[in-house]
Parts: C-alpha cells; sequence; structure tokens
C-alpha cells in the first residue's frame, strides 16, 4: 500500500482546479485518478463555447478551459494517473483504484478531494413509459458520441427537456445537419439558461415547448414516434391534449445525478435535496479530512464556479494535511427556509467571512434573499431577476455573525 | 414610430434582457445591460446578429477522430450553415495544437479556423 498526502478522485474542472490549489500552498505528493484516457472531464466534450468569463475574462470552449488547467498542473509536474478507476473508498482515506496496465493498487492518503462529477438521469430515471427500443438517448450521451466518437445518433430528433446540455444538442444537432422538431419541457419555465434559449433554439427556428412531456414511445426495433401531451399546473396530462410527433430519435435533457457511490462507501452523509455531500464552509464533509467539490457536491450551472469552489477545496485540504485535523466549536447550521431548494454550505464556523451557493425553487423577478437567525434579518441582498436554473451566490463577512440569538441561520426569498 | 426589440445577451451566462428602442431610421436607445459589452452586443444584434461558430472537423492520425474548433471572430448568424458544409469533408492531420490555425477564410468570411483542442499522433 503506498502512502500520499493528497488524492484527487476525478481530473475533471474541480479535480485539477483542487490539484492547483492544494500545489500552491504547499502540498507537493499529490495524486490524481482519473478513470477515463485524458483528464479534463465533461468539458472535453463540451466543444461549444461561454466558458471562462468569469475566470479569464474572456469567451472559451470548454476543451481550451480544460487545458488551461491542464497546462498549470503539468507545469507543477502533478501526477495524473489515467484510466484508472477508484473501486473502494474508506473513512480512513484507503482507496482501491484498477488501472488499466498496472492493474489493482491501493493508496493510503492523508485527505482526500472527492471530485467525480455527476452522471445524466436517464429514461429509467425519470419512468419513460413504453418500450424501450433503440434510438433513445441522453443528452451528455449523445453529446460524448457527436463530439469525440463521431457518431451520428440520428435524422429526426425531439428532445425532452429544456436543460443547457439538451440546448446545447438541439443547436449542435441542426449543425450537423438533423432535423430538429421540437425541445419539450414539462415545467412553465425552461431549465437551461436565457441564452442558451436564445442562441441554440431562436437562432434556428426550434420550437420550446413549455408545459409538455412524453407519455409513450412507439417503434419495434427504432423508435419510430412520441406520444406528446400538455400538461396541467398540477404536472398533470391534460385529457385530449395528445399528439403524435413522428421522430427516430428522442433526447432526455433530464438532469444531473451527483456521483456519490464512493462517498457513500467512506460514510459521508449525503442531503437529500443537492445529492451530494454535507460540508462545512472548507468543504469537509462529516469524515475529517475528505473534501468535496464541483458536480459531486452540488450540480454547478457554470464551470468558473466548480473552479472557485474546487480551489477553495483543495486550499482547505492542503490546510489539513500540515496542521490536522481541528475539533470545531461554534458550528451554526445553515438551512434552506421558504423558496430556497438549497444552500451550500450547510454547517459554518464563526469567525470568516462565507460564501453561500444557493438555487431558489421558482422564476421569479424582483426578489431579495435574507439571511436570518431567530426570524431577525442579519443580511440580505436584492434580484432582478431570480431562476431555478441559476445558482446565486451571496456572500457574508463575518462582522454579520457576531451576535448570534441561536446556532442555526435561515436563507429564504421573499 | 418609435418601436421596441426585446434582446437577450448571450456574452455571458447572465443573460441580460436588453430593450432597443428604434424608429424606422435609427436606434433611439439600449436600456437594461449590466455591462458596457452588452450595449454593444444589443447594436450588433439588433443591425446584423453574429455568432462564434463551434463545430469539429476531422482528424486523420491522431489520437482521436475528430478535433474541436472554432471561428476566431464572431461570423454573421446567415453564414453559419455554408461554413458547417465546407466543414462536412475538410479534414487536418494530427498533432494539431490548440490555437493552430486550421483554415483561413472558410467561405469567403473574414475569420480564421481554429483548433481547441490538443491531438497527440496515435
Amino acid at each position: 500500500m503506498m502512502k500520499r498526502e493528497l488524492v484527487i478522485i476525478g481530473a475533471g474542472p474541480a479535480g485539477l482546479a483542487a490539484a492547483l490549489a492544494a500545489y500552491d500552498n504547499g502540498i507537493r505528493d499529490i495524486l490524481i485518478i482519473e478513470r477515463e484516457k485524458r483528464a479534463g472531464g465533461i468539458l472535453n466534450q463540451c466543444i461549444h463555447d461561454g466558458f471562462g468569463l468569469h475566470k479569464f475574462k474572456e469567451i472559451l470552449t470548454g476543451p481550451e478551459y480544460a487545458y488551461r488547467y491542464l497546462k498549470k498542473v503539468q507545469e507543477r509536474k502533478i501526477e495524473i494517473m489515467t484510466s484508472t478507476i477508484v473501486t473502494e473508498l474508506r473513512a480512513e482515506k484507503y482507496l482501491k483504484v484498477i488501472n488499466e496496465e498496472i492493474g489493482i493498487l491501493e493508496f493510503k492518503a492523508d485527505a482526500v478531494v472527492l471530485a467525480m462529477g455527476s452522471r445524466e438521469r436517464t429514461a429509467g430515471g425519470i419512468s419513460l413509459p413504453g418500450e424501450r427500443m433503440a434510438g433513445v438517448y441522453t443528452a451528455g450521451l449523445t453529446q460524448n458520441l457527436m463530439n469525440l466518437q463521431n457518431i451520428k445518433v440520428g435524422n429526426n430528433i425531439v428532445i425532452l427537456g429544456s436543460g443547457d446540455i439538451g440546448l446545447i444538442m438541439a443547436r449542435r444537432l441542426t449543425l450537423e445537419g438533423a432535423n430538429v422538431k421540437a425541445v419539450l419541457e414539462i415545467m412553465p419555465y425552461s431549465n437551461g439558461l436565457n441564452r442558451n434559449i436564445n442562441q441554440c433554439l431562436i437562432d434556428f427556428n426550434i420550437p420550446l415547448k413549455l408545459s409538455h412531456t412524453v407519455i409513450d414511445v412507439k417503434g419495434k426495433d427504432r423508435l419510430e414516434s412520441i406520444i406528446v401531451t400538455e400538461v396541467d399546473e398540477n404536472l398533470r396530462a391534460i385529457p385530449g391534449s395528445e399528439y403524435e410527433i413522428e421522430c427516430d430519435t428522442l433526447i432526455l435533457s433530464v438532469g444531473l445525478i451527483p456521483e456519490n457511490e464512493l462517498s457513500k462507501q467512506a460514510d459521508v452523509q449525503i442531503d437529500d435535496i443537492t445529492g451530494g455531500a454535507l460540508v462545512k464552509d472548507n468543504l469537509e464533509t462529516n469524515v475529517p479530512g475528505i473534501f468535496a467539490c464541483g458536480n459531486v457536491l452540488h450540480i454547478h450551472d457554470l464551470v468558473d464556479y466548480v473552479s472557485d469552489e474546487a480551489e477553495n477545496a483543495g486550499q482547505a485540504a492542503a490546510k489539513y494535511i500540515k496542521s490536522g485535523h481541528k475539533w470545531r466549536k461554534n458550528n451554526i447550521f445553515v438551512e434552506a427556509g421558504d423558496g430556497i431548494n438549497y444552500v451550500i454550505p450547510q454547517l459554518i464556523t464563526l469567525g470568516k467571512d462565507l460564501e453561500f451557493s444557493m438555487r431558489v425553487k421558482k422564476p421569479a423577478s424582483d426578489k431579495t434573499i435574507k439571511i436570518l437567525n431567530n426570524n431577525e434579518l442579519i443580511a440580505k441582498n436584492t434580484f432582478k431577476k431570480v431562476n431555478p436554473s441559476e445558482m446565486i451566490k451571496i456572500n457574508l463577512a463575518k462582522e454579520k455573525l457576531l451576535s448570534l440569538k441561536t446556532a442555526s441561520i435561515k436563507v429564504v426569498v421573499e | 414610430m418609435i418601436k421596441e426589440k426585446e434582446i437577450t445577451c448571450i456574452l455571458c451566462p447572465n443573460g441580460c434582457d436588453i430593450k432597443i428602442t428604434y424608429t424606422s431610421q435609427e436606434i433611439q436607445g439600449i436600456d437594461g445591460a449590466t455591462c458596457s459589452k452588452g450595449n454593444d452586443y444589443a447594436k450588433q444584434e439588433f443591425e446584423n446578429p453574429v455568432r462564434t461558430l463551434t463545430s469539429s472537423i476531422l482528424v486523420k492520425g491522431g489520437d482521436s477522430d475528430l478535433v474541436s474548433v472554432k471561428t476566431d471572430e464572431p461570423i454573421p448568424l446567415e453564414k453559419i450553415m455554408s461554413i458547417m458544409e465546407i466543414l462536412k469533408t475538410f479534414e487536418v492531420k494530427a498533432p494539431v495544437m490548440v490555437g493552430d490555425v486550421l483554415l483561413e477564410n472558410p467561405a469567403d468570411l473574414n475569420c480564421k479556423l481554429i483548433a481547441t483542442r490538443e491531438i497527440k499522433r496515435k
């Protein structure tokens, strides 16, 4: 068994940024484990642009954004072990991994950063009715097949779900000559960013049908058509509104799920709402020395924010390695109140400036996000627009938490 | 008569809603952008919408069959399909570095096609 100071699971944007931050905070013995052949994670298949405006003040494509981080990691000679999968992680920071060429390896780390990202919700995950013939894909898989493997998925296409990947793929498929007939969304609003609705759908005259969903898929070996219905405000099908759309391909863009199987093995507590770990303000989980960042912690809409978060995790892991675990005093619970879906971190301590990431439950305009303690206002921020698809960040200066009445704060939107 | 047009800025994920007021002769006002780039974008979008095209092209002898590419400048929206037509059959040889110019002035447009991914020789 090999001893390592820091092991990072995943060489996507989170893993790379965490490694850089740990290195720049004095840690030299770092190992990044990546199951794919190349580092970069999901960015490798995100060939569209829109990345990096916040971090680099430039508009980059996904591969370019990944390359900037990868170059820095290589300059620092940080080790990345590719084609390697972690099969076991335990709370004592023991890892068992399998490398394509070497075989099984075991590591004992001082600290671990979880940066495994997320996976897609599938047809089974949304209980899609009908048979399971060929022609039903998830959006990220379609993106991987098209952009990395040069495989065309179909000609006449309907996309279910208006998350960003679905919108991006609507444009991508159109550019490559496919006929995208419609994007269907069960909610009365889109889950994608406005800019993507504009440049991916409106630019190419692709209709976005809100409050619509699929109630049946038809075909024998290959998809031939789908049955679509309108839904009411309770998301129930409106009888009589059904119609058929002929198509050979249905693409699902219906959400991402943090990939936390390893975290659970290591007794990391998972938040029911985010699907990621419960974390303290230093992004440490309930297991001392195990930190989490990026999409494995909660789903992000901007990679720039993933990098920011991962830098904090890398820095905190470095501090842990150098000075060990300190028992924390004065823990304050953070609660998601009215209108807020979740807040990260879920546990904070006094005496340092904090940054919260959160999502609202539904879109609205002219709203105030308030931080309350014992129903008294301690901080607030106003927003012209709030949207579940856009993560909101709020900073809280340590001075604001000096005279708390109870050991919890609550975030609400009013 | 003064008319209005709503434009969603696509420059960054803020996606500002920008309102342009105009007459048949000229733009009267641009309102709603949270940065000056947004004002410029709205004006451009109103007069002649342009987009950066991203796609991928075939690469021979590399560690991947495709290399991702982008135009170094935004190009007129209406010309995007004509570049895609050229890219269908366009092919390069590995190795390719990020930033390599792979094609100049495709479809007689004033732009370059540059690689956004590194492709090593197989």
